[in-house]
């Protein structure tokens, strides 16, 4: 019982201030940044499916992630992670992360939060 | 030897429970996995998933209903009769009981409890441990569901591009609800299967049973 408990604490209220909160934050505003300067790269921080999607959309990631023009992001604002999902709010973008073996990649970004249902987003996996 | 025979029953509980947590785990895996490849999402080797918020709600919501079945079922025997029952007791003996009938104070035997001979706070403690026990696992492993729950379900919710519930909003949230009432239903449902069965039906040699020549109508007699 004392494991479950110490599980659910440690699983449930990853939420904010660990080092995973850091890693994805740190994640979403380097894409934020590199997606205005550097597409090719900027592609090389997004989800496998997502950067795929661009690719099928417009022939090579850096074009689809230009065609996209995500919004600069700005500050970062907040981040939420739960296990290998994240969420993070930037001043003027909202971003989703997933954790994979090689870190945090954005499996979507240029997203707006919709009044009922999902967030609409420019760049997103299939 | 004797130690094994002794205590079997427990061993082979435990037994069972140890290989269900373990197939559990694999399945459950397995099953996240598949989702989690066919959306282009990483996979989690059994190391993460055993510790993971899925897993762990999993786990924590047949818990807590189980031990809130038999908080109830400890509770509930105490003051209410099901006449034919052997899980019940005979309809005059309602209530607490006397203090001659529960072995207490002066009428505790050599080799009672220590607490039971006890007076006070100690002999009240003791007299209501095995509910009060029940309780604090069952809200604990409420709590655990809760906490594990909502971070399932933000998981969730973020891979399909929604935004997180607070924990105002995942308390209210039908996820929660439905997570609980779907074990609570099948306890009850296991509890009273077993009261009402028991009067008609018999196993021989099992304490849970009544004896298999004893009447329908005989009631807090097992087997």
């Amino acid at each position: 019982m004392a494991v479950l408990v110490g599980v659910a604490a440690l699983s449930g209220c990853s939420g904010h201030g660990s080092s995973e909160t850091d890693a994805a934050g740190a994640a979403a505003l380097r894409f934020s940044s590199l997606a205005q300067t550097d597409a090719t790269t900027a592609c090389r921080l997004l989800a496998p499916q997502t950067a795929s999607e661009l690719e099928k959309a417009s022939g090579s990631c850096g074009r689809g992630l230009a065609d996209a023009d995500p919004p600069a992001g700005g500050g970062l604002r907040d981040v939420e992670v739960y296990g290998f999902d994240a969420i993070a709010r930037l001043d003027d973008d909202t971003v989703f992360l997933a954790r994979f073996d090689k870190g945090w990649r954005v499996t979507a970004a240029g997203c707006t939060a919709q009044p009922d249902g999902p967030y609409e987003c420019d760049i997103k996996g299939g | 030897m004797r130690r094994l025979r002794e205590h079997g029953l427990s061993l082979a509980f435990t037994t069972l429970l140890l290989c269900a947590l373990v197939g559990q785990a694999l399945t459950g895996q397995a099953v996240y996995n598949e989702q989690a490849l066919s959306a282009g999402l990483p996979p989690m080797d059994l190391a993460q998933y055993v510790t993971s918020s899925q897993f762990t709600v999993d786990v924590a919501e047949n818990w807590q209903s189980e031990y809130l079945q038999f908080l109830l079922y400890i509770l509930l025997t105490v003051w209410l009769v099901q006449k034919g029952s052997p899980e019940s007791k005979p309809p005059d003996k309602v209530g607490r009981e006397t203090d001659e009938e529960q072995k207490v104070g002066d009428y505790a035997t050599d080799d009672s409890p220590a607490w039971a001979k006890a007076s006070g706070w100690r002999r009240s403690l003791f007299s209501r441990s095995l509910g009060l026990t029940m309780g604090v696992i069952f809200l604990l492993s409420w709590l655990a569901q809760f906490v594990a729950g909502r971070s399932a379900f933000n998981a969730d919710q973020i891979q399909q591009l929604e935004a997180p519930l607070s924990w105002g909003e995942y308390l209210a949230a039908p996820d929660f609800w439905n997570r609980t009432f779907q074990n609570w239903q099948s306890e009850f449902l296991a509890v009273g299967s077993m009261v009402v069965l028991s009067i008609y039906l018999r196993e021989r040699g099992s304490p849970e049973s009544k004896p298999v020549g004893q009447p329908h109508t005989s009631t807090g007699v097992e087997g």
